[in-house]
Formats: structure tokens, sequence, C-alpha cells
């Protein structure tokens, strides 16, 4: 804040004998939706402090001043520094600028914050009301703001509309939401205390082997969950698929050829598939049955967040890390309700009718809107999940300004879509089954209509019923079987975690919570432990997830950290004390580590050599396609410091294959051989380029007008050193 | 530290890795219903698996393994 608009702001203060209220939100985009609400003519006035923009607005009888956090201001750290001590236990908040790197501008935001707090009458804590944004306006109150967190008043609010804030500033509760504080600070301490201690042990017990520093993260959260992805993939790779036998079938009714399915639709031996088929052939069918009846598909309930980003990821396959960006966006530009909620529910409190009303503006949903306006379709299905400080994802009914990008509008649009499907009436079908007799066999023909598309029809193109009609047939008609044989399927396994289902897993096996489930799934990626969408564990999150099941095995288990949830989620509910919970989860923690202890040297060994294995890995390019034995790896020249490709057959003095390799960028494997000379391809990375893809054999068919010629791509291989 | 006859890892039983055990045990333990359904040697089975849809990357290694160590699966039972 510059000196000229300190004195402004000192000046409108003391020059104002109303009430002065301070505001935190949480972001800057929610304080100017708060400022804007609060404010009488809708118009607050913006000031451009220092560090941030903030806002003034005039209430009737009070100047309100909001503020914006920026997520988290303040954090935890170990009091006593040493970066190798542990166990430790003693930690403290401190502003992040000390303990993050590159986050100097945080101590300037939290200055500008103290300074503009002077002189408030009242404080409000307005972040978003869960763990989180209780969590970060309490630090900041208590912290930047003289210890004004007790005294605070909270806003509790679903969504940023004008009428929503209005109501939460006119019924806000005095006092901070003491629960929701504790709670939130119980599970940063004891997620840092666990990540900081089992990390440490990790890393020192290597280091003092190797005398190299690299850092094997391992966390309460963390581990489990990088378990559940080795876990599925374990079972992908040691499954054995198991062959069954179905029967195909088809007859020929007037013009129309009809597909029918067996009586026994798993058939388990070839044998008797083939007697079938032999007993079948040459034989016509009788209509032996014609069975009608009514299906009834009730409407979907309504988004909780996980399930919202599950839909997001098979429908338009965006990441839940993606979906959970985007839904911040739409929450923060006032669309949709407040999206990190576990509920399923939409409460009578919501006026539906008026959310209609506004959607129906919207010239896309206008018809569908109106539709449900006209038919009173008001209540929607409930799920049975509940949340007590959030409703369902529900669309506010604003419009949106048509600066959505692509992404923002494919989720609004489902995001409405399920809205009104929830509302209305279910979907009705006719089903039609016809049993056939050939010979003692007997095959199913089946049938499905729309009588009532119901929801379907509101939540197109996201819910369709595939229909089948079936030709008219009457009971003893013969029919001609113009197709009997045999198919071998095998049984299949379990598929790989997409991003999505691994979000869902943790949510079934109740880890994290729905703000942070989706930051530990980017977590162990960045940490290399899995790889793709879906996920596989790589080999360093097999080694890394091996080694802490043999020696902190209760790290790896759910129970342990589910049990811990419990006990977090107890604070929430008032049925615990957050020292207790402390007390409970340094004690286990503390055993954990005197478990591994007596095996440091042991778990520093299997630590290194993972490390040094993921290390040649991550070398490894591919098969060599001169001896067809080795491994075509990246290496060093001891003389020139070049990088090159050789064989690791090289040694045993079997193989001398070699080629040059581009000096900058990162150079990583494709996992396929050249179609033209079968050496592996390589991708170079380069900072600010393009991807850049290459076959490594300098002598390719494919690139002889290539740059990388160099004396024919052979290194004198006297000079090869291993990296 | 013995390695695994198959991958890089610690030997934990029969010359194999934890995982490549559980391959293997489970390729054995499978013969029985794929000999069932199709009345195939034991031989022909292991080669089957390296081209079978679905097969796990590990039973795939352990049934090569298996064919080239000429592992017979009649004396085992």
């Amino acid at each position: 804040m510059s000196i000229r608009q300190a004195w402004e702001l000192d000046l409108w203060m003391s020059a104002t004998a109303v009430r002065r209220a301070f505001i935190i939100a949480e972001k800057p985009t929610a304080a100017r939706r708060i400022a804007e609400a609060l404010d009488r003519r809708g118009s607050p006035k913006k000031v451009k402090g220092r560090a941030f923009e903030y806002y003034v607005s005039e209430g009737e009888g009070e100047e309100i001043l909001v503020c914006p956090a920026l997520g988290h201001l303040y954090t935890l750290v170990d009091l006593r520094g040493d970066k190798s001590l542990c166990p430790s236990f003693v930690t403290k908040w401190v502003s992040r600028d000390r303990a993050e790197r590159g986050s100097q501008r945080i101590r300037a935001w939290i200055q500008e914050i103290t300074q503009l707090s002077k002189r408030a009458d009242q404080f409000i804590n307005a972040c978003d009301y869960d763990i989180e944004g209780s969590l970060i306006g309490s630090t900041i109150l208590k912290y930047a703001c003289s210890e004004k967190d007790k005294t605070a008043a909270r806003m509790r609010f679903s969504t940023l509309t004008k009428a929503d804030i209005l109501l939460a500033y006119k019924n806000m509760a005095s006092g901070t939401d003491d629960s929701l504080v504790e709670a939130g600070l119980a599970r940063h301490e004891v997620d840092f205390l666990y990540g900081i201690n089992l990390s440490r042990l990790l890393t020192t017990s290597q280091k003092r082997l190797s005398g190299r520093y690299s850092t094997i993260s391992a966390g309460r959260v963390q581990s489990p969950t990088l378990g559940f992805v080795m876990q599925r993939d374990e079972e992908v790779n040691s499954f054995v698929p198991i062959p069954h036998f179905e029967i195909d079938a088809a007859f020929k009714v007037g013009e129309e050829t009809v597909a029918a399915s067996y009586q026994k639709q798993k058939i388990q031996k070839l044998s008797e598939a083939n007697r079938i088929v032999s007993e079948c052939e040459n034989s016509r069918g009788i209509v032996k049955e014609i069975k009608e009846g009514t299906v009834t598909r009730s409407p979907p309930y309504p988004f909780d967040i996980g399930s919202l980003q599950r839909a997001a990821y098979t429908l338009f396959n965006v990441s839940p890390t993606r979906s959970m960006g985007i839904l911040e966006r739409l929450y923060l530009d006032a669309l949709i309700s407040y999206p990190r909620t576990g509920s399923q529910k939409l409460p009578s409190t919501i006026d539906v009718e008026s959310k209609l009303k506004d959607l129906a503006s919207i010239p896309k949903y206008s018809e569908l809107a109106k539709e449900l306006v006209e038919n009173r379709c008001f209540r929607p299905r409930q799920g049975v999940k509940e949340d007590p400080a959030h409703p369902a994802v529900y669309p506010t009914g604003v419009k949106p300004d048509g600066m959505l990008s692509k992404e923002e509008g494919m989720i609004y649009d489902l995001i409405v879509r399920r809205f009104f499907a929830t509302l209305a009436p279910p979907a009705r079908m006719k089903s039609v089954r016809v049993k056939i007799g050939v010979g003692l066999h007997f095959f199913t023909m089946s049938g499905l209509s729309a009588m009532e598309m119901g929801w379907i029809r509101f939540y197109r193109p996201y819910a369709q019923i595939t229909e089948r009609f079936l030709p008219g047939l009457k009971l003893g008609q013969e029919i001609g079987l113009v197709k009997v044989g045999v198919v071998t399927r095998y049984s299949s396994p379990a598929p790989a975690y997409s991003s999505a289902g691994l979000l869902g897993e943790m949510e079934r096996k109740e880890i994290g919570t729905n703000a942070t489930r989706t930051g530990i799934i980017e977590t162990i990626g960045r940490r290399r432990y899995v790889k793709g969408d879906p996920m596989s564990a790589t080999p360093l999150g097999w080694s890394v997830g091996t080694l802490l099941e043999r020696h902190f095995p209760r790290i790896m288990s759910v129970e342990m950290t589910r049990d811990l949830e419990h006990q977090m989620n107890g604070i929430e509910g008032g049925k615990i004390w957050r020292v207790e919970v402390l007390i409970n989860s340094t004690e286990l923690l503390m055993s954990m580590l005197d478990e591994a202890r007596q095996h440091e040297a042991a778990i520093g060994r299997e630590l290194l050599e993972t490390t040094r294995r993921t290390r040649l890995e991550e070398m490894a390019l591919g098969k060599c396609p001169i001896c067809k034995t080795g491994e075509l790896t990246v290496l060093r020249s001891k003389k020139t410091k070049k990088r090159f490709v050789g064989c690791s057959n090289y040694w045993t003095g079997r193989c001398r294959a070699s080629a040059p390799l581009p000096q900058r960028g990162k150079v990583a494997p494709v996992g396929v051989a050249c179609g033209s000379c079968g050496w592996p391809r390589i991708k170079v990375l380069s900072k600010g380029r393009r991807p850049w893809m290459i076959c490594v054999n300098p002598m390719c068919p494919l690139k002889k007008n290539s740059k990388i010629q160099g004396n024919g791509g052979v290194i004198d291989v006297g000079e090869m050193q291993d990296m | 530290m013995e390695k695994c006859r198959i991958c890089d890892r610690a030997v934990t039983e029969e010359s194999l890795c934890r995982y490549h055990s559980i391959a293997k045990r489970n390729t054995v333990n499978a013969y029985r219903l794929w000999k069932e359904a199709l009345g195939i040697s034991w031989k022909d089975y292991l080669v089957s698996l390296q081209k079978c849809p679905g097969c796990g990357v590990w039973v795939r290694e352990a049934s090569n393994h298996l064919l080239r160590e000429g592992y017979r699966y009649e004396e085992k039972v």
C-alpha cells in the first residue's frame, strides 16, 4: 500500500463514524462478488493496494472492507528447523513465505491485510464454508489481524449469488466455527507430522549409505492411495484369463435377421459348445413364449463432487484435477453452488422454481426449464449421501457471460442437465422377451422400446435408451435359424484405475476428504510413483510401496488411515478433542518409527537399490537391435562428457552398438521401436519447444537428411562410462 | 541378494520374486480350467498365454520362463 493510499484509507476510516466491518474472503474473485453483493449500489470502491486489490462496500450504516486471501497464507513448519531431524513433533504455523520457496508475495499480502484490519470494528470470516476455508480465514484472523479469530463472525453460503451472500451476511453466526477450525488444524498437523517424519526417515536412511540426497516421500493418505494402484496393478499383471464359450445365433423373421442369445450365456467346455451347435444346425426355431413387461428407470441423484468428477472424466475425459479447477471457476463466477460437497441432496430451502425460471432465460435450456415449471416439477430426487455444510451441486440460474471455455461450457451443461433430470419424472420402457426353441435348446431374443422418456430427455446427450425393436412374432410361429456358431471369450481383469476410478476408490474406502483427494492423486503422479491414466505404478512407485509394506505396514493400511479420518471427523462433530487425536496419532507414528529404526540400514540399502534401478530404467531406451539381448542405455563419455546411446552388453564385450544423441533437452524413451530399422525411438523435450521424436540410429533409412550424422554415429566405445 | 530369474527383484520363493511367484502360481493353477475348456496340453497352454488378450504381463513372463525351463505340469500335481 502506498503512503497516499494508506492516508486515504485512514482518512476514510476516521471521517466515517459508522461501524467498520472487515471481511476476509478466500480468493480475489470471491472478494469482488461479496463486495458487490454487500454494496448498496452494487458497485463497491475498488482500491489497488500494494499486494492486491480490495473493496470498500457501503452497507446500511456501515462500511465494509472486503479483503481477499490467496488460499492458505499460513502453513506448518518444523519448529526446530533441522530438516534431517527425525522424529520431530514440534510444529508451528508461519506465513507461507517463510516455509516455501517462491512465495515472497505472501509477505506483502499479509502485511497489507494487517494494515487494513487495524481500524475495523468487526471481523468476518467469509471463506468457503468447509474445513479448509474455515482454517484459511481463522489463521489469517489469528496471525495477521491480532488474534481476532475468536471474536470474528462467520458467513455461511453455498453460492456466490447476491441473494445468498446477503442472506449469509444477515444471518451470520457470531464466533467462528471452532469445530471446523479444530478439525482443520488436526488434519494439517497430523498429515504434516506423518509426512515429514516418514519422508525424513526414508531419505536419511538412504543418504547415510550413499551420501546422496534424494527425496523419497510417504504420507498418511498418499501411501494407501499408492497401495490401491499397486494392488490393482498386481491383479492385472498376474491375471490369467480363463476361456469360456458363447453361442452366437441369429434367426430370420420375415426380411429381418435378429440376433439371439443361448439359454446358458457362458459354456465352460468347447466340446459342449460344439455339441450344442451341431445339434442346432440345420434346424428351425419355434416361438415358445412371448413375455412383455415394463421397466422403470428412476432419475439420477443430484451431483456430489465425486460423482460429478467421475461423470466429467467418463463423458469428456477431463481428469479430476482439471475438473476441480473448472468447478472452482464456475463457483467463483456464481454459476454453480459450492462444488466440494459430499451431499447428494437438494434441500427444500433451495428455491427450485426461481432457478428454473432463471435458467429458462438461457435459450439452450429455455424449453426444458419451462416444461419443468409448467408441470410444477420442483421436487428433486434425493440421493443417499449427506453433507451438513453444503447441498449437492446445482446451477444458481445466473446466466453465463459467454466467456466460458469449451471445457467449462461442457461441465456447466452437464450440471444444468443433471439438475433438470433430478426434477423430471422416471423413464418407462417396454421390454419384450421371446423364447425360441430349437430342438432341446432355447434361445432368447430381447427388445426394448421407450414408452415415456422421462428424465432421459432432460439429461440428453448424457443418457440415452438404446432401443431394440423386435419384429412381430406369434406363439408357435416357425422361424429359420440362419446362423449358429461358437465364440471364444476370455475373462478379463478389473481395469487399471483411471484417475476418476481412483478417486472413487478413495471415497469408498473413506480416506482423504472431498477437498484433498484430487491433490493426493496429483501428488503421487508428481512424485513419479504412478504414471498414465489409466494409472499404473512406476518402478519407483513399486519399490517405495513394497518397502513401505514391509517396514511400515500400518502406513499402507487403509484401516489405520480410515480410523484417523474418523477421529478427525469426530472433532468436526464435537465428539473428540483435537489434542486427543494428536496424541493418538503421534503415539502411533512413534511406534511405527521405532519399528522402522531397527531396520534403518536395510531400508537404506533397499532404497539405494531402488533409486539406482529406477535411474537405470529411466535411462534404458529399448532392446539393442544388434545383439538382440542387451539394452540400449543413455551413457556419458568420460572424455567429452557428451551423452550417447550404448548397449549394456558392451561391458561383457558382446556388443559394440552405439549412437550419438542430441546434447540439449531431456531424452525420454517412446517405448516403440523404429518401423524402419528397429532401433528405439526417443522423445527429446526442450523448454519452449515442441517435443521432438527421433530414431536413435543415425544410419536409419528414414532420416538420410537428418542433421545428426556425425561420424556415422559411431563413438569410440573406449570412452564409455556409466552415467 | 539373490535376484529373480525373470527380473531384477529380490527372490522370495523358488528363484522368483514375489510378483513372478504369484504369476507362476496363477499360471499353474489356471491350467486345469484351460484343459477342461479346450483340452490342450501344458505346452500349448503356455504358448497360448503369450498371445491371449488380457493376460497379465507377469503371467506372460512367468509362462515364458516356464516354457524355457521346460517345467512339467504333471510332475507337480
